[in-house]
């Protein structure tokens, strides 16, 4: 393996063997911790967010007792609200497969998230189920080194579904979530073939969606009872992008200020701009000094001490110099935000300065951020505590 | 599909720790290690359905977690100094000071050429594996390689 680098002097031979020899220490500590980092308390933020593997399990096996929940009214045909192919009209009868939705669609098998295994390879069929997307969707930051073709096929942002299925971006699927719905797909596209090649499994497996062609009446989980049978034609306009909900809708906006009217709410319940300005996230790379940021402001107090508790915003640590009673923590806020330097707290002083985002005033106040929910992941803050310069910096 | 589900998280699981001690190895920072893997396993868990070859897991899970560490580093910076000095170590074996030794020298690498390192003579990949993981070609990863060592053994003073 390691004959294929150039080989150095002989002494890196011996620091080559000191490298494997201390990973094998911590693999060893790793195997001890992991399972303790496994069983932390699901749902925390910050540090132990591994314990969320077991929610996630959850979520998955919650999704699919849905799909046999969750039942579509009539049985209709759709018009293609996707670009490319076009449905043809249903020539027969869809067969119920006992849950609603049609086991054959115009003479073809409508495949389930379970048939995974036997998703044909070449060409395209019709995969069935029941559209499902987070509540509040956490911010996802541009993935660096990915080519054009990956950012299409994998769905590193993408949370929208088909039973658990998450569908390449490049389908432009946005139904909305709850609806049970058949759609025409494709794995294996050409494009994957301009994937790298560690990401090409995934590309190759990326199930692309070619157009709707049915779709039960909106919305599915509002309608548990099934009734089938009906031939009814979907009450979803042919562009459903237009009448498609977004995963998270807060209610208005109360005091210090209002959304005005050119104002929007991003899907995770953040406004994009308030007053004309442009509302920072943590996931955005460039800001100015003083900025408006926004996102869920939590109180940390994970620490067990009100002498090292403090206020995240957006995921992030920041210095609170608002005035801001802990009630808000967990609220959904756009914050006046200055770059600045605090003198560090540290186990050895004197301390250095650390860069840290302050936060000066709040100037929005959003609904409370919706709790979890089983069938959705959890916003992503973690609440780290950092490691702050111990001198001279 | 509950049955294909979870066998995929048993799978993940398999791989948790050395997903841990990799991102430990590369990151020097308990917590964001911690969210590291679980980042990983939140994308790999979305994407059970589009993973088939289970012997390409092992490789896209570090792929995964890998560029993640060097993306965070990028976001985190930009806010916060960190102390590259402040994280646990293996304490309590026979060559202690040896281990101290070693791990204040790959504190000393910068991520990139410390995720390269960690990759290759650790984790055990190739060198082609290492590039593919971290995204670069096979001569960048070699340079990072013979930085990387070269930086070490100044610092170990093995000669």
């Amino acid at each position: 393996m390691k004959t294929e680098l150039t080989r150095g002097p002989s002494d890196d031979g011996k620091i080559e063997a000191r490298l494997a020899s201390r990973f094998e220490t911590d693999l060893e500590r790793a195997r001890r911790d992991f399972p303790t980092l496994r069983s932390r308390a699901a749902g925390s933020t910050g540090r132990g967010r591994i314990g969320l593997i077991g929610q996630r399990l959850a979520v998955a096996a919650i999704a699919i007792v849905i799909v046999g929940a969750v039942g579509a009214v009539g049985l209709g045909l759709a018009s293609n609200s996707a670009p490319g192919v076009q449905p043809g009209p249903a020539t027969e009868s869809p067969a119920n497969s006992g849950d609603t939705l049609p086991a054959m669609f115009d003479g073809q098998r409508v495949y389930r998230a379970a048939d995974l295994a036997s998703f044909p390879t070449s060409g395209s069929f019709l995969l069935g189920g029941v559209v499902t997307m987070p509540d509040f969707v956490p911010p996802c930051a541009a993935p660096i080194g990915m080519s054009d073709a990956e950012m299409k096929l994998i769905p590193y942002c993408s949370w929208i579904a088909i039973d658990g299925i998450h569908l390449a971006p490049v389908g432009n699927f946005s139904e909305a979530r709850g609806l049970t719905v058949v759609v025409r797909v494709h794995i294996d596209d050409p494009l994957a073939a301009q994937c790298s090649v560690a990401n090409r499994p995934e590309c190759e497996a990326a199930v692309v969606v070619e157009a709707v062609v049915w779709r039960s009446r909106w919305p599915a989980v509002e309608s548990p009872t099934p009734t089938p049978g009906i031939g009814e034609q979907s009450q979803i306009p042919a562009n459903s992008a237009g009448v498609a909900s977004p995963p998270y809708s807060p209610p208005a906006a109360s005091s210090p200020h209002a959304l005005s009217s050119g104002e929007t709410i991003g899907n995770d319940g953040v406004p994009t701009t308030l007053g004309g300005e442009q509302v920072y996230r943590a996931f955005m790379t460039h800001t100015p000094d003083s900025f408006l940021m926004g996102g869920a402001l939590v109180l940390d107090t994970s620490c067990g001490a009100a002498s090292c508790e403090f206020w995240t915003l957006d995921g992030i640590q920041v210095g609170m110099q608002a005035n801001v009673s802990s009630s808000l923590s967990g609220t959904i806020v756009v914050a006046q935000v200055v770059n600045s330097r605090k003198l560090a707290v540290c186990a050895n002083p004197p301390c250095g300065l650390a860069d840290i985002l302050t936060v000066t005033d709040i100037v929005w106040i959003g609904p409370p951020a919706p709790p979890q929910q089983p069938v959705n992941p959890p916003p992503a803050l973690p609440s780290r505590t950092p490691s702050l310069p111990t001198s001279g910096t | 599909m509950a049955g294909a589900t979870a066998e995929w998280v048993d799978t993940l699981q398999d791989h948790g720790p050395l997903l841990l001690a990799a991102a430990r190895a590369i990151t020097r920072d308990e917590a964001e290690a911690e969210d590291l893997v679980q980042t990983t396993f939140e994308r790999a868990i979305r994407s059970a359905p589009t993973i088939r070859d289970s012997r390409a897991i092992r490789a896209w899970l570090l792929t995964v977690q890998t560029r993640e560490a060097l993306r965070v580093m990028r976001r985190v910076r930009r806010t916060l100094r960190l102390d590259p000095t402040v994280h646990e170590l293996p304490m309590g074996g026979p060559e202690t000071s040896q281990s101290l030794e070693l791990d204040e020298a790959l504190g000393r690498l910068s991520r990139p050429i410390r995720a390269a390192v960690v990759l290759h003579h650790m984790v055990g990949f190739s060198v082609r594996e290492t590039a593919d993981v971290l995204g670069v070609t096979e001569n960048t990863a070699k340079a990072r390689l013979r930085t990387g060592l070269a930086r070490l053994r100044e610092w170990l003073d093995e000669d």
